[in-house]
């Protein structure tokens, strides 16, 4: 277990991040955080094995974005939230290093992301677009087509597909991983 | 949000779904860095973590199903609506809940109705039910069928009582309410 810091029971009213960091509000997205990297760390584990490890988690950055609080700079533009995250991807790290050791992971592929966004950049030529977009299985192609050329939002498509709107927002995030991938093979293959 | 940035965002989320699934710490470090300073991509990172939670939420249930079904035969696992009622969840219903001294072929008949996918037709008295039934799958006693009615009635009244809470957690997020 983290040690707990001492610190007042509720946050004093001219401390706003304080009361920033104590709000169930970003609590809750912190664990939503978690949980999900937790889920695909630790997809044998049952699901109150790693809701246990989430809160743990959870506890131990708010913690932290407490001690580092001088580090926060809301003048560079940083929100609170986006800080808190940071700090608790880092001790989400330093958890599943502890946890079990990596296996072999795929490499980043930094330049293929770059490529796809120069190869979808909304000054190409569709024709161009619409050939690189075939590449993918109807479905994957159906979900890129209607939030990148028909410019729906993942709400509209949620509708239109049956599937929630964060359901939209994954499934288009599939599709175009798929879509960097199947794009470098063909670049490859040339 | 203009193409440029719905094309920025959309590919910032699927880098950083991949480097969730990789546990790419450095990749994952270096979205986070941008995301602080950048609420559309720190709005997205929150959406594909909901939506992983969808999956695995999915997921859990459908073990946790199976593992029910399989060592507790008899017990109801109830699922979210999709699609109409069909005469299997109706045989499944009064599997579970079995009405009294029914004789052996109203067993037999509702164990076969078990394996049709066909839907009920809707808003069916009971008289014009066991017409389109017995047509279908033959002859049983009424109190059979007096119980599948009663079984279609509570399928539809859950289902659309589900269809109801599912369509009042849709409520619109502050952003779209524009």
């Amino acid at each position: 277990m983290t040690p707990a810091v001492p610190q007042p029971a509720t946050a004093p009213p001219d401390d706003p991040e304080r009361a920033a960091l104590d709000a169930p509000e970003l609590r809750g997205e912190l664990t939503a955080h978690a949980l999900a990297r937790l889920g695909i760390w630790l997809s044998d584990q049952p699901a109150a094995t790693r809701a246990d490890a989430a809160q743990e988690i959870v506890q131990e950055t708010l913690q932290r974005a407490w001690r580092r609080r001088d580090t926060f700079d809301p003048a560079a533009g940083t929100s609170l939230a986006g800080w808190t995250h940071g700090i608790l991807n880092h001790v989400l790290s330093e958890h599943c290093r502890a946890l079990r050791k990596q296996p072999a992971q795929p490499p980043a592929d930094p330049a293929g992301w770059e490529d796809l966004a120069a190869r979808m950049d909304p000054a190409e030529d569709p024709a161009e677009v619409n050939d690189l977009l075939d590449l993918l299985p109807a479905d994957r192609r159906q979900i890129v087509t209607l939030y990148y050329l028909n410019e729906l939002s993942h709400r509209e498509i949620g509708e239109r597909l049956g599937i929630s709107e964060v359901c939209s927002r994954v499934r288009l995030a599939r599709a175009l991983n798929e879509l960097r991938r199947l794009a470098a093979g063909k670049e490859g293959g040339r | 949000m203009t193409p440029h940035d719905r094309l920025r965002v959309g590919l910032a989320a699927a880098r950083y779904l991949d480097a969730l699934e990789r546990n790419d710490e450095a990749d994952l470090e270096s979205l986070w860095a941008a995301a602080a300073a950048d609420p559309e991509l720190l709005a997205a990172f929150r959406d594909i973590h909901a939506g992983l939670l969808e999956e695995q939420a999915a997921r859990d249930a459908a073990v946790l199903s199976e593992a029910v079904e399989k060592h507790l035969p008899s017990a109801e696992v109830v699922r979210p609506p999709s699609g109409p009622v069909t005469v299997a969840d109706v045989a499944d219903e009064l599997f579970r809940h079995t009405p009294d001294r029914l004789p052996a072929d109203a067993h037999r008949l509702n164990e076969r109705l078990r394996q049709s996918a066909e839907p009920i037709p809707t808003d069916l008295g009971l008289p014009k039910l066991i017409a389109w039934a017995e047509a279908k799958y033959g002859p049983a006693v009424r109190e059979y069928w007096k119980a599948f009615h009663q079984a279609v009635i509570k399928l539809h009244t859950r289902r659309e009582s589900a269809e109801y809470q599912t369509a009042a957690r849709k409520a619109p997020k502050p952003e779209d309410r524009k």
